[in-house]
């Protein structure tokens, strides 16, 4: 794929397939995907956002399979270095479980009447759009409920992510605990598995 | 008027079994205690209630077999408020209207509950004051509701219409309760006291556990207060000089005491009636005197003149010459001490009789309280059938003290006595009683269930809870309220004088502050200004 765009510094990719419930998106740059739990949010003005639940590297030609080619080189690094072609046949997608969206200046916390169009660009957020969703952790419901097998690792690292970006949140992260305890109200067992995942740093 | 604090919402209840409550997050179980007030406030109503039960619940059944790990500070945090939480249950016992139009009609006992999800706050001090009134309406500040410093005031009116009781078991301020509600009716001036003060506590001063002194009603209102006594060393000893000192004849006597007295004299029953057949053969008044100075032979030949049992007869005189010995019992002519204590009453003083040494002695107190409390009440009921409706005329309300009451009022004798015969009708003739006692259970059931205002301290069993909160609504619950009171200065009141049955925190009695808020009017020594007043009425 291209450089990266140093003019547009928080736009890390684009989106490249979008349902109602998520959508993927191609980062400009290889091994370029936000950690996981991340907020991000596809197109312009009025913005559709999600949070990283998945990502996802491969050959761009799914005809084509990656062969092995670092035997007798000292490090992975050069792997890379001397095959600088890879970064264009090499792919970095991630997808976003859909959370909310903007409206006339105003951030809803539920799912938007249509999902970003593609080609949407996709980047970072600032303070206050993650203070809106974290207060509000609405969103925690599909994503506990989504079932996928990653589900509890998201809603925990986006609390972390949270958590994180606004230090002087203080009460922020059992604020969000007990968020998740109200919802996971009849699964102790679930939820404790997920605050073990929270750790205070 | 202090902060609204909310403490949680209602989740589910029913009328019956009062009203689940949520608690929030920020107010923990060990904040509230039962028997505390809150308000709810429904849709439409303000309901006004009592915490009858605390419980900790959770949403996850299984979380007390699989214990999350409490020892991390975060995770406890987590789960306590959300899915581990305290809940109350509120017994709604008021509604009150939710605009100021339904003030007029004042707090109503609740037929309904409030809606769900009805925010629950902690009672402030405008509340207890819309429910109980307050001293500005003319209610009197007998103490304060659990954890909260706002006046709750009892309505006097109500209660000197019937007869009360102090309940409590030994040392639990029974005595204190019953000087504070003395000083009430004292000052508002709806009642004449007359008070058998067994223990010497309430005339001119009593003593606290803590080994001080308090003042009695003599010392706090002077002139108003007349000290009787059985015993004027005792009362030298305690540095006073009795207004008057009482003494009886044995033309006093009655039958009707005897029966009283039938078991701390341990007297068969045909003895003790034999005293009927005594007042039949020498006539009233006479048959005392005659029958105590008969010698053995006479006793058996009058036996068999009357138709009595002769060894019954002769254990009645001998029995009955113990009541001779009493110093206060005497052959002579004396002074009339009911005439005396009537016209003190009639003049809108009050009485205390002080026993001294003879309050430990049950026969003596059974005996003098019977005597004067028949002999006021004669007097009051031909006074109040003479005046024939004319309010004016009639005799002014009297409350009269007994404490250890159920000696007076078992159901063996409260038949036979006068002060069952009180007990039993609604100020009929102006006359009601202030019963005190240790033991409710042995109080006649009916007596019991004729009590206007019951104001119970913590008891010592569970026939005494039973007898208290006997024919009272929502009694089960209460019973959990009466059996939590400490063990001191605290009692749960409720009938005509509260609109609700309400745990307080009886108010202070016996340092300076307390005497001034009780309108101490500087008694005996008082300042002149004040002893005018007494005299002249304000001017
Ligand atoms: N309202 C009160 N103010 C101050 N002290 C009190 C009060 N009520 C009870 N007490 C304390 O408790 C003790 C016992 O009270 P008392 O009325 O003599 O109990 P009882 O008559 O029930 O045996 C008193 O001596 C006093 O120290
Ligand atoms: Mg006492």
């Amino acid at each position: 794929m291209s450089t990266p765009s140093y003019e547009y510094p928080f736009r890390i990719g684009e989106v490249i397939e979008s349902d109602t419930n998520e959508f993927t998106t191609q980062c400009y740059e290889l091994y370029g995907a936000p950690s996981l739990g991340t907020l991000v949010k596809a197109g312009e003005t009025e913005p559709v956002y999600g949070v990283v639940s998945y990502s996802h590297t491969s050959g761009l030609d799914p005809t084509r399979r990656p062969i092995a080619r670092g035997e007798g080189l000292a490090s992975e690094d050069l792997v890379y270095d001397e095959n600088p072609q890879l970064n264009r046949l090499l792919t970095t997608n991630f997808k976003t479980t859909i959370v909310g969206f903007k409206f006339s200046s105003q951030i809803t916390t539920y799912l938007p009447p249509r999902p970003p169009r593609i080609h949407s660009f996709v980047s970072q957020c600032e303070n206050t759009e993650i203070l809106t969703f974290a207060k509000s952790l609405d969103f925690m419901s599909s994503i506990l409920g989504a079932n996928l097998p990653q589900s509890d690792d998201v809603a925990a690292a986006f609390i972390r992510y949270a958590c994180q970006a606004l230090p002087e949140e203080t009460e922020l992260r059992v604020e969000s605990a007990k968020r998740l305890a109200s919802l996971l109200g009849n699964d102790t067992r679930r939820l404790e598995g997920i605050l073990r995942r929270i750790p205070n740093d | 008027m202090t902060e609204v604090s909310k403490i949680g919402v209602v989740v589910a209840g029913s009328l019956g079994e009062g009203v689940k409550v949520r608690l929030n997050g920020t107010t923990s179980v060990e904040d509230i205690k039962v028997g505390s007030n809150v308000v709810i406030q429904g849709q439409e109503n303000r309901f006004f209630g009592v915490v009858t039960d605390i419980a900790l619940e959770s949403s996850d059944p299984s979380l007390q077999f699989n214990l999350p790990d409490v020892s991390d500070r975060f995770i406890r945090d987590a789960l306590s408020g959300t899915s581990a939480y305290g809940a109350i249950t509120v017994e709604p016992m008021l509604t009150i209207g939710i605009d100021q139009y339904s003030d007029a009609t004042g707090p109503m006992p609740s037929k309904t509950i409030p809606t769900h999800f009805s925010e629950v706050l902690e009672a402030t001090e405008d509340d207890i004051n819309s429910v109980f009134g307050s001293e500005a309406d003319g209610g009197f500040w007998i103490g304060s509701p659990l954890d909260m410093e706002a006046k709750l005031c009892l309505d006097l009116d109500e209660m000197v219409k019937r007869s009360n009781g102090v309940f409590g078991k030994s040392g639990t301020g029974k005595t204190f309760l019953t000087r504070l509600l003395l000083i009430g009716i004292l000052q508002s001036g709806k009642a004449s006291n007359l008070i058998f003060d067994m223990h010497n506590e309430y005339g001119w001063k009593g003593t606290s556990e803590s080994n001080y002194d308090v003042k009695g009603l003599k010392q706090l209102f002077g002139s108003k207060v007349s000290v009787f006594s059985m015993d004027s060393e005792s009362a030298q000893r305690r540095g006073f000089i009795p207004d008057h000192v009482v003494s009886f004849g044995y033309s006093d006597i009655t039958p009707e005491d005897i029966q009283l007295l039938r078991e701390t004299l341990d007297l068969t029953s045909v003895a003790a009636d034999a005293a009927y057949s005594l007042e039949a053969h020498f006539g009233p008044k006479r048959w005392f005197r005659a029958f105590i100075g008969m010698s053995g032979e006479a006793t058996n030949e009058l036996a068999s003149e009357i138709n009595v049992n002769s060894s019954a007869l002769a254990a009645l005189r001998r029995r009955l010459e113990r009541l001779t010995r009493f110093d206060f019992v005497s052959n002579d002519n004396v002074e009339d001490s009911a005439e005396m204590i009537l016209q003190r009453l009639n003049s809108g003083q009050h009485v205390v009789l002080e026993f001294g040494k003879h309050g430990n002695n049950p026969t003596a107190y059974m005996l003098v309280a019977n005597i004067l409390t028949r002999r006021i009440y004669d007097r009051y009921q031909r006074q109040k059938e003479l005046a024939m409706g004319d309010k004016l005329a009639e005799p002014p309300n009297l409350v009269i003290t007994i404490e250890e009451a159920h000696r007076f009022l078992s159901s063996s004798m409260s038949g036979q006595t006068i002060f069952g015969t009180i007990a039993r009708e609604m100020r009929k003739y102006n006359v009601t009683l202030l019963v005190v006692d240790q033991r409710p259970s042995d109080i006649d059931e009916e007596v019991m269930s004729q009590i206007g205002t019951k104001v119970s301290c913590l008891l010592d069993s569970g026939r005494d809870v039973d007898s208290v909160l006997s024919g009272v609504s929502g009694n089960r619950k209460l019973r959990g309220v009466l059996a939590r009171l400490e063990s001191r200065q605290q009692a749960l009141i409720f009938g005509h004088s509260v609109p609700m049955p309400v745990v307080v925190r009886t108010r202070d009695y016996g340092s300076a502050k307390s005497y001034s808020e009780l309108g101490d009017v500087g008694g005996v020594n008082g300042d002149s200004s004040k002893a005018l007043e007494d005299l002249f009425g304000p001017s």
